[in-house]
């Protein structure tokens, strides 16, 4: 539906998206992750015809945005990051002008209704948008998007500034919009991306870090296994017998509880189960094990590790760290 | 094109802004027919009274279209109109004609002010033949104008800043013969040239205006206000073409 092929965006000397290539399939939610600065608005501008591509090309249902123009961004509803109002109209006047302006032939009463009461303005279609809070500027602003059913929806960080019951309802509004569009919106935030979308794809520093199935994400960054566990004994001494055992490569003291009693983190060889070989090898050294689990990376790392560790070197894994 | 004439034209009447507009056009407007009243006597008088509006005009056109594109940056609702599927010629004749049909009606009032003089003034004589000429001629006028200062609207996010380059523009047009004549003729003098070979005279839009307040209906002055028109017309067009590619 939505083809991306080696685009590249240069500010002048800045080159803000360095040949990234990806497509989104007909009635699928993609997520676009990446950290601020990333080139996620800008590529999602080059897609929706806001901005001209240095190189490379866009294709939407067929129709290349640079070539037939018309054709294409008429098969994309667009929600940039700041919606695009105009703050003297009113809710329904504006969408009436949406409605024109997209040239959409669907019977105009019936469809504008019908998109307000999917977004949960039809109650305030009277009203100024100037006067309207954060949250319903951003549902008409998906309303907007929505107008004339577009089978592409292009939504740019829909839930930044919401309270976080708007969060959860913009997030339900992109899953339920998933069922009839594709769906691609971007965020900086993982835990909303990995909850809705189908598929995500990383981006960072312009290029493509990550393009895979939400599930499959965290594995495809994980090249060992790890598991904290916590141990009563001697700290050190239960540090250098777990270091011993076959399979781990890395033992990290994580939280100290007592004298005695303290947590571990265990780094060991992918696909090797050692929880056992721990098992028996503190049973020997007669500390007994408190707890236990499997402490694989998490989405969160996994962002990091992508976003992060393509920049400066592969090389330093695992690194835990703020924000970017 | 047609939803962005309607949605801009509506614009100017949800603000203050159009009605001020009229009511600044119509009070000039009537003081200098009331003048040339006094003046000329009551033939001549509309036609006279149109003829200094021309200065008023270039200082009155800017604020209409100071927000054409201005607004829609610190709106961004740009992005909605370059993402929608209209070209850009849409949004551009769209925005002008919205600013065209609010400056007509402006001129309207000349036609209120002729049904005054034929219901008032005892065996009025009105030369229609001019009248005609002089409403033509601030139209055009008023089309170049808003052109320029629609294109000033397209290259900045600050109406002000519109606003005081329009009217700068409109100054310098104003005194354009006397700058023109200045220069022209010292550099003339230096160098020993005939300045009327040098064309920049042929660009005077007071010149090519006062043929129509003189009812001489000369097509080269109507093809130097409809191009000048489409100039910034275009320029505009690149202007907003131009963001996609930077």
């Amino acid at each position: 539906m939505v083809e991306v092929k080696n685009l590249t965006k240069s500010y002048g000397n800045v080159l803000a998206v360095k040949g990234i290539s990806f497509s989104a399939n007909a009635g699928e939610i993609l997520g676009f992750l990446g950290p601020n600065g990333a080139g996620k608005t800008t590529t999602m501008n080059i897609i929706t015809g806001f901005l001209s591509a240095t190189g490379g090309t866009v294709t939407i249902d067929g129709y290349d945005i640079l070539d037939n123009p018309k054709e294409a961004r008429s098969r994309i509803g667009y929600l940039p990051e700041q919606p695009p109002l105009y703050l003297d109209m009113t809710v329904e006047k504006y969408l009436e002008f949406i409605y024109e302006l997209k040239k959409v032939k669907l019977p105009r009463q019936a469809h504008l209704k019908e998109i307000m009461t999917l977004v949960k303005i039809y109650d305030i279609k009277d009203r100024v948008i100037k006067n309207l809070s954060k949250g319903y500027r951003q549902r008409v602003g998906v309303a907007q998007a929505l107008v004339g059913n577009p089978p592409v929806i292009i939504l740019d960080e829909p839930t930044v500034g919401l309270d976080p019951r708007q969060i959860i309802e913009m997030r339900s509004l992109i899953r339920s919009l998933g069922k009839k569009h594709t769906v691609i919106f971007s965020s900086h935030v993982l835990s909303e991306v990995s909850a809705i979308c189908d598929r995500i794809v990383v981006i960072s520093n312009g290029t493509i870090a990550a393009d895979s199935k939400t599930e499959e994400l965290s594995s495809i960054t994980d090249d060992f296994g790890r598991i904290s566990l916590t141990v009563e004994g001697v700290p050190s001494s239960v540090a250098s017998v777990l270091s011993e055992i076959d399979g781990v490569t890395k033992v990290r003291k994580d939280i100290k509880y007592s004298e005695n009693v303290c947590s571990f983190i265990l780094e060991h060889k992918k696909d090797m189960d050692i929880r056992r070989a721990v098992f028996r090898a503190m049973s020997k050294a007669d500390c007994p094990i408190l707890e236990m689990k499997d402490a694989g990376k998490t989405l969160e790392e996994s962002f990091l590790y992508l976003t992060d560790v393509t920049e400066v070197e592969r090389t330093k894994k695992g690194r835990k760290g703020g924000k970017n | 094109m047609k939803a962005i004439f309607k949605r801009e034209f509506a614009s100017y009447f949800t603000s203050p802004l159009g009605y001020i507009i009229l009511a600044i056009y119509g009070f000039l407007s009537g003081l200098f027919i009331l003048i040339s009243y006094y003046d000329t006597g009551y033939s001549y008088a509309i036609a006279d009274g149109i003829a200094p509006m021309m200065n008023f005009a270039l200082f009155i056109i800017p604020p209409i279209t100071m927000k054409s594109f201005t607004d829609e940056k610190r709106q961004h609702t740009d992005q909605a109109l370059l993402t929608a599927p209209v070209s850009l010629w849409d949004i551009v004749l769209g925005k002008f004609f919205s600013a065209f049909a609010l400056y007509v009606i402006c001129t309207l009032y000349y036609f209120v002010y002729v049904l005054f003089t034929l219901m008032f003034i005892p065996s009025p004589a009105i030369e229609w033949g001019v009248l005609f000429t002089c409403w033509l001629g601030i139209l055009l006028l008023g089309a170049a104008m808003l052109a320029v200062n629609l294109f000033y609207s397209s290259l900045t996010a600050s109406q002000i800043l519109a606003v005081v380059v329009g009217m700068g523009t409109g100054l310098f047009i104003m005194l354009y013969d006397v700058i023109i004549f200045t220069v022209a003729n010292s550099i003339s003098s230096m160098f020993k040239i005939d300045y009327q070979i040098v064309v920049l005279d042929k660009l005077s839009v007071t010149s090519h205006f006062t043929n129509f307040v003189s009812g001489v209906l000369n097509p080269a002055d109507i093809v130097f206000f409809v191009s000048f028109a489409l100039v910034f017309l275009f320029f505009t067009n690149r202007v907003l073409d131009k963001k996609r590619w930077s």
